[in-house]
């Protein structure tokens, strides 16, 4: 029994010693990370693939670049819209005159509009790394090498647009120019726009002389998108001349034309139409549900209650009541003789839409983020679902060309009276710049808060937006020259201390 | 052998005896029988049992020789054997002779050099609660334990304090398995678990025992031990022990129309209109016939069962254990939810040759739960009286015919809460199977052995969760039916290897281990959600019955590998000095960093077996212990070192999509987290072992902790080892006990925790770190709230008018005044402050009761103090100006100056000064402390029941009331909130529990 034991002590010992051995030579602690692709396993020798990165940033612009929070802030700033609900989100009333333009810099969305922003901008620098990195495999020359070179305008032309929401909301701001940047020092207004011109300027060439549909890649950024986000930066910066020979390219070169309808311009049927300059595609795969590309709450915050009936089946619409106008903006397009646009445009509890279905929420809420029920897929009532987001259309292209044009000494009486013929409305000759201010009031009204911009580049606002005929329900102060850009987020103040620095 | 041990015996004695029969008797110090006392001839196998009068026999054996008398819960005894022998057993009054497991073994609780707290099965077999760590709540200094009320749900639970920015779940190492919970174990299969507490005890478990580690063995039968066949169960019902008092639908109209009776006025006459009421015009005040108290709509009490049976045993070579238990708990939500589970043991031991001894232990599990809508409890306070649950008016336009929010025009943030409840079906169904295969070799009996064991756990969940189509409001609607269906599997398994030595040279203890042990842990996950399943039936919950366009899938997946070895070496002299060594190296799979090493080192000194202080009177028992060590956790993410790349899509033109990437930009290098601690305890019995207890201090360290800043400018968080994390407290338990007599014994004790909960460092240059409901602030408790902080309430026009914030803002009598933190005058995000934290500075326990013959009566009581909770029920009224208020906020709002100077007025609830989701106001801050009656049980044992010619060793009856009383100041249903960070929102009500207990034994 004794010699038993010990042959066992032996053997178990000997096993012990072998599994050391083994196993600490052996790569039982190598294993790779499940369900995930390194970004050092990219094949960048696959020039095939070059157009994915580009598809990433697209995709980022799209959401979260597009967040309705970051909307209610951009559209609430102007005289006649707000965010629209005064129980949930109160704080983003405070961003407009209803609330004396406080802009309280603890606001969630504000801080969403900024880090947003920023995450589209630095995916498009990871998106530049990135097809600089296929490049190293192209000849100078090829068909691929001229791809690249349009694809790293249409990555530029994403941020571009990124940087013109912030600089005409935030005004001074960072510029991201390398996802490696420590310093984050904000650049002043007039930095921003020069190096976002510089930048748009040095890729237009590269890029398609086309209009987005007309893109293999149907909807992708051209040269004439980038020359109108530039041109948006020339009228910031005052150089008119430069805003003319954008324009100018675009309306000469660019093959667009105003669509004929104004109400299905912002419907299923003017997606991708030729007015169209950028737009943020969304695709439900023409199904009911399931797989949906969308941008989150878009459009359903914008959503106002609709009640019609369809058959003999009562159908109920909602969404969320936010972007409101007020009465005084419908007051004063009814004074203008506005019709097609203001119909299109406001909806006003008790109002019926063109298919008869009743506004049964109180309020004037966006019509253009409505879609009639008969273009709902399927009849999923979900708001806008479906739509893409119009960020540039020919109509604003033919405004700052005109704008451009008057400022310069000469007629614009062509391009505006292109935009007043579509919307129904008697043409005018000897069109001044007050003509086209209220002309882009009415025209790009809920677009990206325009107007405000407007307002604040033409030294208006202080007098429109303190208004003693403006309602405020919050008894809080005006609008003042200090107030007319966000402050930073809070958060990002105490976690950059760069932040507080004075712009450079 | 026997022969030869007999001789050597009589050459001993010196006598000359034929070997023959002795017989004897064992009782206790009263001379009560012991009743299956351990007799066994001293350094040899040969051994019985006393039966039920306490009476054993030895057969072929020599008068004289020396035998061992044991016994579990009193002092061994060595004697020598005489035909008539009568022993008596002194009881063991400090269990200083119990064994603990240790972790790769087992140790005496007199060599302890550290704070493991032992807890018997049997202390948790009549709590009704599903899961056996619920039950533990305020027995145990040091053990932070949350419960929930929700049936099938496990308690939060934290071994001092939180260490871990990512994850505080302290390790379950169940018959040497390793879980993150216990939640599928049935209290009455626990022999016993040992919670260690400090790093001397834990570090042998490296990389996994940073928050602590509970060992849990489960019940298995004892060599020579006669089948022990057990029935335990209870019968209970819970119901809800706190609600929180709302306003009444006269009381909401009042409110509302004190804001704006213009606006309001509508709402309330179409509530008159549909649902009855008058209007007082003369006073302009409603009185509303509705009058919903929507909590009450929503519960219920609850029944609560199990049933459990057991057989242990044991013959000379080999020891069995099986049982099986049913637990069926019910939810006090007035809908289906529910729990019930089926555990199946088994273990048996065998030893074919005296070198060998091999098992099996098997346990296998099977869960259904079915799951409550907690969003419902929000929904219930948010919702006012004002219209019914059902209404017949509407019964043809809303589904199920409740009645809709739309009659009163409540559209946007309201919810019928009793639909939200009904209109929803998520179960879970869980197969656990753990299973295990040991093999020990008895090279040197008692001395040397070598032990290899595999242990395996398969657990496979199937879970779905089913919304009908229902439409009850433009908000509160499901136009398709959706059907989410989950696949997840768990596969792990441990081979863990040790070789043990153990001697004694005259005054010299001596033990070794060295072990080597292999893991691996791999999870899988299948999803997938289709629209339009049928609805109606169990068997139609397939997502192919769904449309097929549309349908969804995804799956995740990961594996993680650890290969350790690790070696303790105690050392004991005289048992005055104890020493113990630990030392662990863990390679992990999980990191770049594979190798960590975590040593420990534990002193003891026993001054109560030093000369100076025996025989001094009162004075029994006196060790004061010493410890350090380091320890990993790894239950934080994951990192391979490099930058991923996501898979996004983007549209371009109709119905097209094309895949595209996204390069991250920036990737973590992490490594574990490593937890310094240091412990010095003293254990203690005086008068004559009445007064028993220990204390202890410690300091955990945790340094490399993982923090996740967020990326300048961006909501992307960068993880890196960089954040330092104190916890340092006292851990204290006193008890009394006094044996008055034969049958009457009485105890009182108490055990109360202090910690102190720091965060020391973030990252460089980082001094705060928002997360999404608490920041980590350097100086402040973890997870602190942080907000404006209410100095009061604006009393008169005069005092606005004079406050430039107040002109600024637009505030008046009724809205809260702000502290102005930086004195600049302006509120901004500058003037936020630290409001608090969910972590508790004290937990405290006290039990009492008493012993009369077969009665007993036990008391329990428990608390907390100094955790703050967050009361997001009613910071959520950001979203709605119509939401109800609960009774205080109408009873104690401002109405007036000098009504309140901490509650807004009714307007001041409306206004996004005082309510906004950014301000974050302390108003929203309240205390988490709490007293409560943790167990009230009284028990009757009849022993030894005669039926004919059989006896049945005992029957126990009891009662008990488990949670039958909390008293707490926070307007909350419970003070425990699930959330670990606090956030009181669609918290489950904790339950109080009355039930019947029986316990057979046959």
């Amino acid at each position: 029994m004794t010699t038993n034991k010990f042959s066992i002590l032996n053997a178990q010992c000997l096993i012990l010693i072998a599994l050391f051995a083994i196993l600490s030579g052996c790569s039982f602690l190598n294993v790779d990370m499940e369900n995930k692709i390194a970004v050092s396993e990219i094949d960048y020798t696959k020039t095939a693939d070059m157009y994915q990165p580009v598809i990433g940033a697209y995709s980022k612009l799209r959401w979260p670049g597009m967040h309705w929070v970051s909307n209610i802030l951009w559209t609430g700033r102007d005289d006649d819209m707000t965010s629209g609900r005064t129980d949930d989100q109160q704080d983003a009333l405070l961003f407009g005159y209803r609330g004396g333009y406080q802009c309280p810099n603890s606001f969630w969305g504000l801080r969403i509009a900024w880090i947003n922003s920023y995450d589209v901008i630095r995916t498009c620098n990871s998106a530049l790394e990135a097809l600089d990195k296929y490049a190293q495999h192209i000849q100078p020359g090829s068909q691929d090498y001229a791809d690249y070179k349009s694809y790293r305008g249409e990555v530029i032309t994403i941020s571009s647009w990124m940087y013109y929401m912030m600089a005409s909301s935030f005004g001074p701001c960072v510029l991201l120019k390398d996802n490696n940047q420590t310093r984050f020092v904000r650049s002043t207004q007039q930095h921003v726009y020069e190096y976002v011109i510089a930048q748009l300027d040095s890729v237009i060439p590269d890029m398609k002389r086309m209009r987005p549909n007309q893109m293999p890649h149907q909807g992708a950024f051209t040269a004439f998108s980038a020359e109108a986000i530039a041109a948006r930066f020339a009228l910031l910066m005052g150089d008119y001349a430069k805003v003319e020979t954008y324009t100018d390219d675009i309306v000469t070169n660019g093959g667009f034309s105003l669509y004929p309808d104004y109400y299905d311009l912002f419907k299923i049927p003017g997606k991708l139409c030729d007015e169209s300059l950028m737009e943020v595609q969304v695709t439900d795969f023409g199904l009911t549900t399931g797989d949906y590309i969308g941008i989150d709450q878009w459009y359903v915050s914008q959503g106002a209650s609709l009640k019609g009936t369809v058959g003999s089946e009562q159908i109920d619409i909602a969404g969320w009541n936010f972007c409101q106008y007020n009465t005084r903006f419908v007051d004063w397009c009814k004074a203008r003789g506005e019709t097609t646009r203001l119909e299109v445009s406001c909806l006003q509890t008790g109002d019926k839409t063109r298919d008869n279905f009743t506004v049964t929420s109180s309020g004037i809420f966006n019509g253009k983020a409505m879609l009639p029920y008969d273009q709902m897929t399927g009849g999923n009532t979900e708001w806008g679902r479906n739509n893409n987001v119009r960020l540039m259309r020919y109509a604003e292209v033919l405004l700052m060309n005109a704008e451009a044009k008057v400022r310069n000494g000469k007629s614009g009486d062509a391009p505006f009276n292109e935009v007043r013929t579509r919307a129904n409305m008697p043409t005018v000759n000897g069109v001044t710049l007050e003509d086209i201010l209220d002309e882009r009031r009415i025209e790009l009204c809920s677009e990206w808060g325009l107007r405000y911009t407007d307002l604040v580049r033409t030294g208006k606002a202080e007098t429109v937006l303190n208004d003693p005929a403006l309602v405020r329900d919050q008894a809080n102060g005006e609008w003042t020259t200090a107030k007319a850009w966000w402050p930073v987020p809070g958060d990002q103040l105490t976690n950059l201390p760069d932040l507080a620095l004075d712009p450079e | 052998m026997k022969r030869l041990l007999s001789l050597i015996g009589l050459a001993a004695t010196g006598c000359w005896l034929f070997a023959a029969s002795v017989t004897g008797y064992v009782t206790d110090e009263q001379g009560e029988p012991l009743i299956g006392a351990a007799v066994k001839v001293a350094n040899s196998t040969v051994g019985t049992i006393t039966d039920f009068d306490g009476k054993f026999e030895l057969t072929d054996i020599l008068p004289g020789t020396s035998v061992e008398v044991s016994y579990m819960g009193y002092l061994p005894q060595q004697t020598q054997a005489a035909d008539g022998m009568r022993v008596v057993l002194m009881e063991d009054v400090q269990r200083l002779e119990d064994v603990v497991v240790v972790g790769y073994g087992a140790a005496k609780i007199k060599d302890l050099t550290s704070p493991i707290e032992v807890v018997k099965g049997e202390e948790l077999v009549a709590i009704p609660t599903s899961s056996p760590m619920s039950a533990l709540q305020g027995k145990v200094s040091g053990v932070n334990i949350v419960n929930s009320g929700a049936p099938g749900a496990g308690p939060l639970v934290q071994i001092r304090g939180i260490g871990s920015f990512s994850n505080n779940t302290p390790l379950f190492v169940v018959d040497g398995m390793f879980y993150d919970n216990i939640n599928f174990l049935n209290s009455a299969d626990i022999e016993d678990m040992s919670i260690m507490k400090d790093a001397s005890a834990a570090a042998i478990y490296g990389v996994r025992a940073a928050n602590g580690v509970v060992i849990i063995t489960t019940k298995r039968g004892k060599q020579n031990q006669r089948p022990d066949v057990t029935y335990d169960g209870y019968v209970g019902v819970q119901t809800v022990s706190n609600l929180v008092p709302m306003c009444s639908s006269d009381q909401y109209a009042e409110m509302l129309l004190e804001v704006n009776k213009r606006s309001y006025t509508r709402m309330f006459n179409n509530a008159m209109k549909a649902y009855g009421g008058t209007y007082d015009s003369e006073a302009g005040v409603f009185h509303l016939d509705q009058n919903t108290n929507w909590y009450k709509e929503l519960l219920r009490p609850a029944v609560i069962t199990n049933h459990s049976l057991s057989i242990n045993g044991g013959g000379e070579k080999a020891t069995y254990g099986v049982a099986m238990s049913y637990l069926y708990q019910d939810g006090i939500m007035k809908t289906t939810n529910n729990y019930n589970r089926l555990n199946i043991r088994g273990n048996v031991e065998y030893k074919p040759f005296t070198w060998l001894t091999i098992g099996f232990n098997g346990i296998f599990v099977q869960s259904n739960q079915i799951f409550p809508n907690n969003a419902a409890w929000q929904q219930a306070y948010n919702m006012p009286g004002i219209f019914p649950v059902y209404d017949p008016a509407t019964a043809d336009l809303y589904t199920d015919g409740y009645a809709s929010p739309l009659t009163l025009q409540l559209t946007s943030n309201f919810y019928n809460p009793v639909a939200t409840a009904k209109l929803y079906d998520s179960r879970n169904k869980t197969n656990q199977m753990m299973a295990a295969v040991f093999a020990q070799f008895n090279i040197l009996p008692n001395k040397l052995n070598i032990r290899t064991s595999y242990n395996y756990d398969y657990t496979g969940m199937g879970a779905y969760t089913f919304i009908p189509e229902y439409y009850i409001s433009n908000n509160q609607k499901n136009e398709t039916s959706t059907l989410s269906k989950s696949t997840t599997t768990f596969n792990n398994w441990i081979w863990d290897n040790t070789i043990t030595y153990s001697d004694q040279w005259g005054k010299h203890g001596f033990k070794a281990m060295l072990g080597l042990s292999l893991r691996e842990e791999q999870y899988r996950n299948l999803w997938g959600v289709a629209q339009d399943v049928p609805a109606g039936k169990d068997s139609y919950m397939y997502l192919s019955l769904g449309n097929t366009e549309g349908r969804t899938v995804g799956d995740d997946g990961s594996r993680y590998r650890g290969f350790s070895y690790f070696g303790r070496l105690n050392y004991n002299y005289d048992d005055r000095y104890m020493v113990m060594f630990t030392l662990r190296r863990d390679g992990s799979s999980k990191y770049n960093e594979k190798w960590g090493t975590f040593p420990s080192v534990g002193l003891a000194w026993t001054l109560s077996n030093e000369e100076f202080l025996k025989g001094v009177e009162g004075v029994d028992y006196l060790k004061l212990r010493a410890s350090w060590g380091l320890l990993g956790n790894d239950k934080i993410g994951a990192s391979y070192g490099t930058t991923n790349s996501e898979v996004t899509r983007a549209v371009f033109g109709t119905n097209t999509a094309l895949s595209g990437y996204i390069n991250a930009t920036n990737f973590s290098w992490l490594s574990w987290e490593v937890v310094n601690e240091t412990n010095i305890g003293l254990n203690y019995a005086f008068l004559g072992n009445r007064l028993t207890g220990d204390i202890d201090w410690y300091y955990r360290l945790t340094q490399n902790a993982v923090v996740a800043p967020t990326l300048p400018m961006q909501e992307q968080t960068i993880a890196g080892n960089w954040g330092e994390i104190l916890n340092m407290g006292v851990d204290f338990n006193i008890n009394w006990e006094h044996h008055v007599g034969k049958n009457w014994t009485y105890f009182i004790g108490g055990n109360v925790s202090w910690l102190h909960n720091r965060v020391m460092s973030l990252r460089d240059g980082v001094n705060m770190i928002k997360g999404g409901k608490t920041v980590q602030k350097v100086g402040e408790k973890m997870n602190s709230y942080y907000g404006f902080k209410v100095i009061g309430v604006y009393q008169t026009e005069e005092e606005c008018a004079s406050d430039p914030v107040a002109v600024a803002n637009g505030l008046v009598p009724g809205d809260f005044k702000y502290e102005d933190v930086n004195g600049d005058k302006v509120i901004n995000e500058a003037d936020k402050q630290i409001l608090g934290s969910y972590i508790p500075d004290w937990t405290y326990g006290i039990n009492f009761g008493f012993r009369y013959k077969g009665l007993d009566l036990s008391v329990v009581l428990s608390g907390k103090a100094g955790g703050k909770i967050w009361n997001r029920k009613r910071a959520l009224r950001y979203a709605s100006n119509t939401y109800n208020f609960d009774l205080d906020q109408y009873n104690l709002r401002w109405h007036g100056e000098g009504t309140s100077n901490s509650n807004p007025s009714a307007a001041g609830l409306m206004k996004s000064w005082n309510i906004g989701d950014s301000q974050n106001a302390s108003y929203f801050v309240e205390s988490g402390d709490y007293f409560r009656i943790q167990n009230i049980t009284l028990g009757y044992t009849f022993t030894n029941v005669g039926a004919g010619t059989y006896k049945m060793p005992s029957i126990r009856m009891s009662l008990s009331a488990d949670k039958p009383f909390t008293s707490f100041g926070a307007h909350a249903m419970t003070p425990e909130v699930s959330d670990s960070e606090g956030w009181d929102t669609e918290v489950y009500p904790l339950t109080a529990t009355w039930s019947f207990a029986v316990q057979l034994k046959f």
